[in-house]
């Protein structure tokens, strides 16, 4: 397989409102930035990969039709991806399949969301339910992370304080992260006294909504030695789809509903690839899509940071701390700028 | 190589305007599991799922959600393009390309019946500049006609006489959406929807899906009874604002035919191809496409449509399954032209079928007035 490599990164500082630019101009802060970082101009980029969640938060059918000339992709061969909450990682996927396929030797990744414009950003999200069964139940993406949250508390013992501390971690990092949205120091007993969403989640365990953009530009091997001296290189990838059914996630005999187990799937698929066999050891940083605490926590089970079941310990052990040995998400992560990640 | 890869399983459902016994994911599971059965293989064999679908034409948001395991995607590597089905196509091409697996399903839906193609398509339009002149899909569709008309002369008659080639192309297809010819008379006096197209120039809205096996594995593709192999794909993209662009031709098309074009070595492709399903959404594209294709010079699409070469008797076969024209599933139409293409390859067809066809090509776009094409060319 060809190698592909990342030269050229570029984000917007999150908020709750980009009242400044409209949704193009949004992504073309971005991908100018990316373009910047990685010193070639548009015109060295061969085709370009748009990712975007929902069309109802921005409310404009194919957002990317709209961005088309924002993101300069005048000419060029351009297509969008929309897979929801992994919109911006398999979006980059995506630009990953072009440059590996030898088709492309510069691609323009870009994903923007710009959540803002919707009044209500989980009365958008209760529409990707079954729209029969189960969209009339009132669920939204926070009581289905409530419900992984309570199970996990139930199989492995998992505590609140112990999801409250991912929060304090990740609320800590983003102080130094000039684009992470929140950008406020929270303590043990503000997480736990701070509303209840869907009890066991509390706010400050869950993601605000952002509005946002982030680029990258990715690289063939060849021309990504002469754009960089030292490119990114990505040396695995792996992506699983889990039966949408949450009921029927409870049938796998492999794994638990509290296991989330498409993080364990699609690891392995990745590490595979990079061959990494012990990555506690071989990881040195992550950066991990959590918009809830108890999903950041699962993950470094299903990611093999520590043996099932053993998160919470993870966790108070501070391993995934700015200072601990496998630092998680020092950006702040999703907790403190969401969505367009 | 893009000639290591092979569409050995086609599963094209039939149109209709409102699919009301069956729910969208049943459609999805009918059409999936029957280009599986066509390419004789299991889901096992698959790894790879890519998806093209719209979530406001869906009207689930993230539709791949609920949806995807209808499409086999249960616990595989499953990604869905937010485009036409075409475009889902070449991303499960350049997953395949690049090794990272081996043989993908591409499926594409649209139960127009559930929405309003006309109210999702205006949101299409800039909210603050656009929307609010009431600017339109098919709007858009009649001022590219009008610019076309105001360069190279009326064509109405030639527009009208695709309708009523590709509706009796369609009248031939048991699967089509409608299925009555027309006459010119009957297009002619149409009711006008936007100045200059009127009733029957423009699409239906239909239900439908189409599911496609794609491979590389080899030993597949030589126990598959008629593999269709892609020769080219080619995909590009024109500006948003219908001001900014050159709205007498479609040069998006012609980009992403002639990248199409290179990869299948065709120079002349008006010799070379020997039938092509067009995204004819309305009678005037079509027209357009042909010149956009280099099928004809710019401007001399009126001429090559009146000339008859495109007809089911013709040197070129456009829209031998009726087209757009005759069954619109909108958000997979794109993949039904590579779907409908393959049946005419492997002369499968349920409607009119050619003889002697190696060489094939297919058309979808995205986007208000074509602003994003893509061209597959396709041979056995």
């Amino acid at each position: 397989m060809r190698q592909v490599a990342i030269v050229g990164v570029g984000q917007t500082k999150y908020v709750t409102k980009r009242k400044d630019v409209s949704v193009p101009e949004l992504a073309w802060e971005a991908s100018s930035q990316a373009l910047k970082s990685s010193g070639i101009s548009i015109d060295e980029i061969d085709a370009i990969v748009f990712g975007s969640a929902p069309d109802a938060f921005e409310g404009v059918n194919s957002p990317d039709l709209w961005c088309a000339t924002a993101v300069g992709a005048f000419k060029k061969p351009y297509l969008r991806i929309n897979t929801g909450g992994t919109t911006g990682g398999t979006a980059a996927l995506a630009g990953f399949s072009h440059i590996a396929s030898g088709m492309f030797d510069t691609v323009l990744v870009v994903a923007v969301q710009r959540v803002g414009e919707s009044p209500d950003a989980q009365r958008i999200l209760n529409t990707i339910w079954d729209p029969v069964y189960e969209k009339d139940l009132a669920l939204n993406i926070i009581t289905t992370g409530a419900f992984v949250a309570v199970r996990q508390m139930e199989l492995f013992g998992i505590t609140e304080e112990q999801l409250a501390k991912i929060s304090v971690k990740n609320h800590k990092n983003a102080m130094k992260n000039p684009y992470a949205h929140l950008q406020f120091e929270v303590t043990l007993e503000d997480v736990l006294t701070s509303r209840v969403l869907c009890w066991p989640l509390k706010l400050l365990d869950v993601c605000p909504r952002s509005d946002g953009a982030c680029a990258v530009i990715m690289a063939s091997e060849k021309k990504a030695r002469k754009i960089k001296s030292k490119p990114a290189w990505i040396l695995g990838v792996g992506s699983i789809t889990d039966t949408y059914g949450l009921g029927d996630r409870w049938v796998d005999p492999t794994f638990d509903f509290g296991d989330v187990a498409v993080h364990y799937r699609s690891a392995k698929k990745a590490y595979r690839m990079a061959g990494i066999n012990n990555p506690r050891k071989e990881i040195d940083v992550a950066e991990v899509y959590a918009p809830f605490t108890n999903l950041e926590l699962s993950s470094y089970e299903g990611l093999g940071f520590c043996d099932r079941g053993k998160g919470g310990e993870f966790v108070d052990q501070g391993i995934a701390d700015i200072t601990g040995d496998l630092p998680v998400n020092p950006s702040g992560g999703v907790q403190t700028a969401a969505l367009s990640r | 190589m893009i000639s290591d890869l092979a569409i050995t399983g086609v599963g094209v459902s039939d149109c209709v305007e409102k699919k009301g016994e069956l729910t969208l994911a049943e459609m999805i599971f009918g059409a999936t599991k029957s280009a599986l059965n066509s390419a004789g293989i299991d889901r096992d064999v698959i790894d790879s799922v890519v998806l093209g679908a719209s979530d406001l034409m869906d009207g689930i948001s993230i539709s791949s959600m609920v949806l995807a395991c209808a499409a086999g995607a249960y616990l595989k590597d499953e990604i869905k393009v937010a485009d036409d089905g075409i475009f889902a196509l070449i991303l499960a091409g350049l997953r395949l390309l690049s090794n990272e697996f081996k043989t993908s399903l591409v499926v594409s839906w649209c139960k127009s019946s559930q929405t309003s193609l006309d109210v999702v398509t205006r949101l299409n339009f800039d909210p603050c500049y656009t929307r609010p002149i009431g600017l339109s899909m098919w709007a858009a569709h009649a001022l590219q006609a009008c610019r076309y008309q105001a360069i190279y002369g009326n064509i109405e008659k030639a527009a009208a006489g695709i309708v009523v080639k590709n509706r009796s192309h369609g009248k031939a297809n048991p699967v089509a959406h409608l299925r009555a010819a027309v006459d010119m008379k009957t297009v002619l006096e149409g009711r006008t929807i936007c100045t200059p197209l009127k009733a029957l120039d423009i699409a239906p809205s239909s239900d439908g899906v189409c599911a496609l096996v794609l491979t590389r594995d080899r030993k597949l593709i030589s126990h598959s009874k008629q593999p269709v192999f892609v020769k080219g794909i080619g995909w590009s993209t024109s500006g948003y604002d219908l001001g900014d662009r050159d709205l007498s031709r479609l040069l998006s098309l012609h980009e992403a035919a002639n990248m199409a074009y290179r990869q299948a070595n065709i120079k002349k492709p008006f010799n070379e191809i020997d039938l092509a399903e067009i995204y004819d959404v309305t009678s005037y594209h079509e027209i357009m496409a042909y010149e956009a294709l280099g099928l004809c010079p710019w401007g001399g699409g009126r001429d090559f449509a009146e000339s008859g070469e495109t007809k089911y008797d013709g040197h070129l076969p456009v829209n031998l399954s009726g087209g757009l024209l005759s069954s619109n599933p909108w958000s997979a139409a794109g993949l039904f032209r590579v779907g409908e293409a393959c049946l005419q390859l492997t002369k499968s067809s349920r409607g009119l079928q050619i003889s002697k066809a190696k060489t094939a090509l297919a058309h979808g776009e995205s986007g208000f007035a074509g602003q994003k094409n893509a061209v597959i060319i396709l041979g056995v």
